[in-house]
């Protein structure tokens, strides 16, 4: 079992992909912008993020980057759940040291597979 | 060229929605203005574009009507906040059809972005736009699935300097919405 948080501003999504950790006996804890997201994370030890990129407050990009700065934060895994998929906005992503890039919606099986790779890694 | 957006843009809402809600007899249908009044309405907004390309997508719901569309989504869910993640899922769906937008011009080398969307219950369009709506080109349709139905509005605003693009990619990319689905984009880095 792994622990792992979940940032998103639609509660549709968080609790979709809370169910599908949950299901596979995950611990998740969710959070509804990069702002709290980054306060749960400095607060608790987790073991891979997953993280909207357009959200109030603090988008997606500015919590990676405050994230990869922290002591802990170098190696946690994240991957990007987002509807962006231009090729330039993933870079963005790359650059700040994101792990993986899914684009929404996306199905059950599918995210449980990217979450078990990059636990494994 | 407004032609070929509105084509894309019907097409980008029907797919966007149908795997939003996992409900594949979502279908598109001609808006009545006679016909087709939604009573305790919301409205559902998002912009996109640049300076040269503006436009506004204004979904009218009402939550009944997204319950019974998007049923398999909401199956397990707390009675005292169904109507809280109808408003929610909607919203998510207004990113999911203006974020297939932007990425598609993007990806093409046309920077366009997109807004957080917005609820109300009481919208302004001409606040949302920004000049008045008279201005825009509008097309206006309806998602149905077994009649139950939500109305679709498309404001775009083309500047001339924005006619120097070809848009055909547009009508490639509709079917990539199609396709989408079952391709789910996943990237290792």
């Amino acid at each position: 079992m792994s622990k792992i948080l979940i940032i998103d501003d639609s509660m549709v999504i968080r609790k979709m992909v809370n169910k599908s950790l949950v299901d596979q006996n995950h611990e998740t804890a969710q959070a509804e912008n990069g702002q709290e997201g980054f306060e749960l994370f400095s607060d608790g030890d987790y073991d891979l993020i997953i993280t909207d990129i357009n959200m109030p407050i603090m988008n997606g990009f500015e919590l990676i980057k405050k994230i990869r700065e922290l002591p802990k934060g170098g190696n946690v895994p994240i991957i990007v759940l987002s509807t962006e998929f231009s090729d330039d906005i993933k870079q963005q992503g790359k650059d700040l040291g994101v792990n993986a890039w899914m684009v929404k919606p996306t199905q059950d099986d599918t995210l449980n597979e990217v979450v078990t790779a990059l636990l494994n890694r | 060229m407004y032609d070929i957006l509105k084509k894309f843009s019907r097409q980008v809402s029907l797919e966007r929605f149908k795997s939003h809600s996992n409900n594949n007899a979502v279908e598109i249908m001609e808006y009545n203005k006679d016909c087709d009044k939604l009573d305790n309405q919301w409205s559902c907004g998002i912009l996109w574009g640049n300076d040269d390309i503006k436009g506004l997508i204004v979904l009218k719901f009402t939550t009944l009507n997204v319950l019974a569309m998007g049923s398999t989504i909401f199956e397990n869910t707390n009675d005292e906040m169904l109507f809280t993640y109808t408003k929610d899922f909607m919203k998510e769906y207004c990113n999911l059809y203006a974020g297939f937008i932007k990425g598609t011009f993007n990806n093409k080398g046309i920077s366009v972005g997109i807004s957080l969307p917005i609820l109300s219950d009481n919208f302004s369009i001409d606040a949302c736009l920004g000049y008045k709506s008279e201005e825009a080109e509008l097309d206006q349709w309806k998602l149905n699935s077994n009649d139950s139905y939500f109305i679709v509005q498309s404001f775009v605003k083309i500047e001339d300097n924005f006619k120097k693009y070809d848009l055909n990619f547009l009508l490639e990319s509709s079917k990539e919405a199609k396709e989408s689905k079952s391709k789910s984009s996943i990237e290792f880095f």
